[in-house]
């Protein structure tokens, strides 16, 4: 039950109730995730104070030069309406397919929500973007952090006591794909595929993968990732069977572990081979 | 906590606790266009509502979120009594059927246009993209926004909202608002939580959380020692009476098979306890008090495990029958368990449930064996259908209070006299003693047409001397609900060289769930609606209805209909594939048509002895046609997308409409003082509008436009008799009454203005706008007349009284195409177009007709494609929300999308006209099934059609 709610001035304030919070806490920005009854991994019943966001100017899209900052009361459908912002996150954000949900749902909100079928971690992953935290020192001063998202998802509980603040998306060369596969658009996904990749001097580099939905977590594919540097190449065949023998799934009631692996394997070729058309063709979409 | 905000431009300042949901606040503050209909998945839409010009789910917000906002609500729209323009283009549209979330709509729509003046077909997309709308398919928002657009800039724009029939006719066939239009998209009072009063009790349910086990101890006093709770309900203290909930004519082919609350529960969900309490949050406190101690049996939950020699039983107990109790019956009864009850029969419909047969049937005509011996083809498949859930907007709900000793029963019901006969059943009085009302139903599809809650809330109100509210949650919904039975049909063609059917045969098994409501009517409908589409000799069918422990089944828009027809028409497809023929022509040479004489009906009655019936009025040949060419039947096409493989499919279908010889409707119809008319009918109309169709007739009839007409309908104390909204009877039978009693009323007039105009009745007719003339241009109004006849010496007010029954059938007919796009690599099946063409006879309302055939292909392109109850291994359902679940959206909708109505004039249906509603069900499985054959080869045979199943189709897992 939540039993009191606390709006904040400034960030400092909010940095300062959540390391003094003695009860259990929620970060609220939108509260899509929180409030909804069925289906979330928080649940409202458990916390006793609400601890907003709203108004502490988080809540902005800036770009400057290469570098595009989204902070992380943004809303999704923000996302999709400011010219800014990259086409593979309006499209992430997309995924969220009710537009009244977009209006609701944040940036912020879904990343920390850290649910199995984020709609925009794995894009995000594939698109080596930074997440910037903020928490209270032991002297009392905002101690920012700035680091690649991946240290951040691999790493989640030791930012429990973090707020996330912004993402930063700097590497408008990439090649960035997402595919969530779900029998509706709103309904639960299968599975969430994503690829990311560098695609000059004639070969994909850099390549970062991630599937999510799969009833473990998001997963970064790691050695699917390292294969691309040993062998830049790679059939289609080989690389299906390195997602296989790396991809774990737990399966679902709506899907088998087995074709999740499929999904999986067939989808990250299938991406890899239109980053390499696209290669040829000399542009990138 | 205090909040202050501005709601519809007022400065509003309230308390609210911080848990609750703004829908919870904004509904108890007075704006109940904002609705609940997902329990805060943020799904439905319902509880849409705009933050600062932002539309948001009102159910995801909690009140300190809304604190200095400026919230507006759908009770902005409307300017007194006058609707927006939004509004009323939806209203012309034909969009608001049950309307439960209609005000959301055009608050989103409005929204929409305040941000663009001429939004594009995917902005309307996107903004309804969180609205939930089962009922007629979204296909008619484009056009409403589209009227919207243009009467912004221009108040006048008018343009055809639908095609029009019968020249002949002024009302029928016409299109017209629909008479409750204006309320529904407007919000105000019209469903059944509208009339709760303060004060009233709550009733909660313990549910089990065992498939199958018997109750060995319940201890309920804890519970009861809570302050607020008026009374707990188990199987202790309630009736000791047996009942079904199926609301189908007395006596009931159903069995009576459980009493309010049993000793044995039977499924996860089923009834343990109730307790009715102050609030809502102290039942859910006594819930937790209750401490049950189960005996733990193993459940069943497929027909194979059912049907296995030394299968656990789901009903061991008792069996008697009212009527034609077999003799050895003793000796069947000596291996009964009494902790299970019993089944009672009111006539033998060949259960045996000590192998978990709660009924069967079997027919035939010819000789299958000579059929099949005749044939130079022969196929047998099996298909299987799983089972899915009607998901009204408007979840199960009952409101019951006294009135001195009388139960006022305030219902969202299909079924109104059928939930009085129940409920008096169930409580032990007599029939007068109740009164139910139906209020606007917000979806039923078939689940309202059982008794699901009115039978305890009722109770509940009887012994705490309480109103009491009982209502399903969504979760509720999907373990408490009635559903589509799950089947599993055998079909066998036999053809010779030229395509003629020698032989057919369907063995349909059917998983009637823990209770029997339907489990003879429905897998004998799926006989009965779809074997007589197809001309053949020899037929035969089996229907054997099993029972086991997933949650319950009974009724659903189609009954029967959509699995039979799944199963034969696919055959017809793998028919037509083996013998390399095209299936348009196969079906072409043995489809049924006009005069056609259907034999094979003298077996399947609904629970009687059927006859043979001629068909008076069949639009296959027209809708075949017209299909094939609208939809390229003959072309092959190709898509640019790797993978990506594009078929073709096609089905025919059909329906009834109502039940000769079992249906019975009756109106009466008064004229009043100043020559209008008020209508009383006991048709239930469960949104999809009946109340119109019964005021169209009146009209028509006695040639006044329709505001002259007012009706009243089903409330059992208030109107007359009929048996209800099932079996896509509404048109056919309480239309039909409503017609009969205004050709009553006619006569009485002519007879009245006989006298005063001093002609004999034969020299008069009457005249639009409400006329009496003689021949010889003499006139007298119909205000006149009703003056004179109420006048001390007059004859008294004139009333017409119909009573309709009927033994002649009508049949709706229909043939849906479809076109989809197949991803041989990932599995994704994508409907592309999908046309459906239906006969329905007269189209009575053209617009709301279209409506009804969106909203159930679109229905059933969700059952086959991605809708699944999903039971784990203990019979728990998994999926009990809207998400997990699967129901389609607008996303889902096909990108060519068209519903064509074929006039065909049936003598016997009122001004021509059959059903369409139920129909629309049963084309888009087979059809669908079909195209995927034709896109990648392979067959699907059991629904839902998933991209996992068709790669393993396809060997690729």
């Amino acid at each position: 039950m939540i039993e009191e709610y606390r709006r904040f001035a400034t960030l400092k304030e909010l940095l300062t109730a959540v390391k003094e919070s003695e009860s259990e806490f929620l970060l609220l920005s939108g509260g899509t995730e929180i409030h909804r009854q069925a289906g979330s991994s928080v649940r409202a019943e458990n916390s006793a104070v609400c601890l907003s966001l709203e108004g502490l100017g988080l809540d902005t899209i800036e770009k400057k030069g290469n570098s595009v900052t989204i902070g992380a009361m943004v809303t999704l459908q923000q996302l999709i309406d400011h010219t800014d912002v990259p086409e593979f996150m309006k499209e992430a954000a997309l995924f969220a397919a009710s537009r009244t949900l977009r209006n609701m749902a944040t940036l912020g909100g879904n990343i920390a929500a850290f649910r199995d079928d984020s709609y925009l971690l794995p894009t995000l992953i594939a698109a080596k973007a930074r997440i910037v935290t903020a928490e209270l020192d032991d002297r009392g001063a905002i101690d920012t952090e700035d680091m690649p998202l991946r240290e951040y998802v691999d790493n989640i509980d030791a930012f429990r006591m973090s707020v996330v603040t912004k993402i930063v998306l700097n590497k408008p060369e990439r090649y960035v794909y997402a595919k969530r596969y779900s029998r509706t658009r709103q309904g639960v996904p299968d599975i969430i595929v994503a690829f990311g990749a560098l695609c000059s001097e004639g070969r994909l580099s850099d390549v970062r993968t991630a599937a999510a939905g799969l009833g473990i977590g998001i997963q970064r594919l790691k050695s699917v990732d390292k294969l691309f540097e040993l062998e830049p190449q790679i059939s289609n065949e080989k690389l299906e069977e390195a997602v296989r023998r790396e991809v774990h799934t737990a399966g679902s009631p709506f899907a088998s572990a087995e074709y999740q692996q499929y999904l999986a394997a067939v989808t990250i070729a299938d991406m890899a081979s239109a980053c390499r058309k696209h290669l040829e063709g000399g542009q990138l979409q | 906590m205090n909040v202050a905000c501005r709601i519809n431009g007022k400065e509003r300042s309230f308390e609210a606790n911080p848990s609750e949901s703004v829908q919870q606040v904004l509904s108890r503050l007075g704006y109940i266009t904002v609705r609940n209909s997902d329990d805060g998945e943020g799904f439905c839409g319902s509880d849409t509502i705009l933050v600062d010009d932002v539309p948001q789910y009102a159910s995801l917000l909690r009140p300190f979120q809304i604190e200095g906002k400026q919230i507006t609500t759908a009770e902005s729209l409307v300017n007194g009594r006058h609707l927006s323009v939004v509004q009323q283009a939806m209203v012309d549209a034909g969009v608001v059927q049950s309307g439960y979330n209609a005000p959301a709509a055009a608050l989103l729509l409005t929204s929409l246009l305040e941000e663009h003046a001429h939004p594009s077909t995917e902005q309307i997309s996107d903004a309804l993209s969180g609205l939930f709308n089962r009922a007629t398919g979204y296909k008619q928002f484009f056009q409403a926004v589209r009227i919207a657009e243009q009467r912004l800039a221009n108040p006048d724009y008018t343009e055809e909202i639908a095609p029009e029939f019968r020249d002949d006719l002024r009302q029928v066939g016409k299109v017209r608002q629909k008479i409750d239009g204006k309320k529904l998209v407007a919000g105000w009072k019209s469903f059944v939580e509208d009339m709760v009063e303060p004060g009233t009790s709550v009733l909660r349910m313990l549910r089990s959380p065992h498939a199958h086990a018997y109750i060995s101890r319940i201890d309920t006093s804890q519970a009861e020692q809570l302050p607020g709770v008026l009374a707990v309900i188990t199987h202790k203290n309630c009736p000791d009476v047996y009942y079904g909930t199926a609301g189908q004519g007395f006596p009931e082919p159903s069995p009576y098979d459980r009493r309010m609350f049993n000793k044995k529960v039977r499924h996860v969900g089923d009834r343990v306890a109730a307790v009715v309490a102050e609030s809502d949050e102290i039942a859910a406190e006594a819930l937790n008090r209750i401490e049950v101690d189960y005996e733990v049996l193993q459940p069943i939950f497929s027909i194979d495990q059912a049907m296995q020699p030394d299968s656990p039983l789901v009903h061991n107990g008792l069996v008697e029958y009212v009527s034609g109790a077999p003799e050895d019956l003793d000796g069947y009864n000596e291996s009964a368990d009494p902790r299970d009850g019993k089944v009672v029969y009111q006539f033998p419909i060949h259960g045996d449930i000590r192998h978990n047969i709660a009924a069967a049937a079997s027919g035939s005509i010819g000789d299958v064996q000579t059929g099949f011996a005749a044939a130079d083809t022969v196929i047998e498949r099996t298909y299987e259908t799983s089972q899915v859930q009607c998901t009204p907007l408007e979840t199960h709900i009952s409101y019951a209070k006294f009135d001195g000793d009388r139960l006022i029963l305030h219902a969202s019901t299909q079924v109104p006299w059928h939930l009085r006969r129940i409920v008096a059943t169930a409580l032990g009085i007599s029939e007068n003693m109740i009164q139910v009302i139906k209020e606007r139903v917000g979806g039923g599809y078939g689940s309202k047409q059982d008794i699901l809650l009115e039978d305890v809330t009722a109770y509940a109100a009887s012994i705490t001397g309480t109103p009491v509210l009982y209502r399903f949650s969504r979760a509720e919904e999907f373990t408490a609900n009635s559903t589509r039975l799950p089947m599993k049909i055998g079909v066998k063609l036999g053809c010779d060289k030229t395509g003629k059917l020698t032989a057919v045969s369907m063995d349909v098994k059917a998983n009637t769930g823990p209770y029997g409501s339907h489990c003879l009517t429905v897998p004998m409908n799926a006989c009965s609606k779809s074997l007589p589409l197809l001309m053949c000799e020899h037929m035969q069918f089996q229907v054997t209805s099993y029972y086991s422990n997933i949650p319950p089944t009974g009724a659903y828009q189609g009954y029967g209909a959509p699995k039979g027809s799944f199963a034969l028409m696919t055959a017809m497809g793998e028919l037509a594939a083996q013998m390399n023929m095209d299936l348009v022509k196969l079906l072409e040479i043995n489809r049924v048509r006009d005069d056609s004489l259907l034999e094979i009906l003298k077996c399947l009655g609904e629970g009687r002895e059927g006859t043979a019936v001629r068909v008076k009025s069949c639009g296959l040949g027209p809708a075949l046609q017209q299909g094939a060419h609208k939809i390229s039947w003959d072309t092959t096409e190709h898509s640019d997308i790797p993978h990506e493989k594009i078929g073709k499919g096609v089905a025919i279908i059909q329906q009834g409409s109502g039940l000769p010889g079992l249906d019975h409707s009756c109106a009466e119809v008064k004229m009043l003082s100043d020559g209008s008319f008020m209508l009383h009918s006991g048709g239930a109309d469960l949104g999809t509008g009946l109340d119109t169709v019964s005021v169209k007739f009146a009209a028509e009839v006695l040639q006044v436009d329709m505001e002259r007409v007012s009706i009243l309908s089903g409330d059992t104390d208030n109107t007359p008799f009929d048996t209800g909204a099932y079996a896509s009877s509404g048109t056919f039978f309480s239309g039909g009454a409503s017609k009969k009693a205004a050709e009553q009323l006619k006569q009485k007039i002519l007879q009245a203005a006989s006298g005063f105009l001093d002609e004999p009745v034969e020299h008069l007719h009457i005249e639009y706008p409400g006329l009496v003339k003689d021949s010889y241009g003499n006139e007298i109004s119909y205000r006149e007349i009703a003056q004179r006849t109420q006048s001390g010496t007059g004859s008294g007010q004139l009333t017409g009284y119909a009573s309709f029954t009927t033994e002649d059938a009508s049949f709706p007919y229909g043939a849906h195409f479809c076109q989809v796009a197949v991803n041989e690599r990932t599995g994704e099946i994508r409907v592309q177009k999908y046309i459906a063409l239906q006969d329905c006879g007269t189209p009575v309302n053209p617009e709301l007709a279209l409506g009804q055939i969106y909203g159930g292909v679109l229905k059933t392109i969700g059952h086959s494609l991605s809708e699944q109850m999903v039971l784990d291994q203990q019979g728990t359902c998994l999926t009990t929300t809207m998400r997990t679940y699967g129901v389609p959206m607008i996303s889902e909708m096909p990108d060519t999308f068209e519903a064509v109505l074929i006039p065909t004039d049936d003598p016997y249906g009122p001004f021509g006209s059959k059903s369409v509603s139920e129909i629309s069900c049963n084309g888009a499985a087979p059809a669908i099934s079909i195209a995927i054959h034709d896109a990648v080869g392979v067959w699907m045979r059991d629904w839902p059609f998933t991209p996992e199943k068709l790669l393993r189709a396809l060997g690729k897992i």
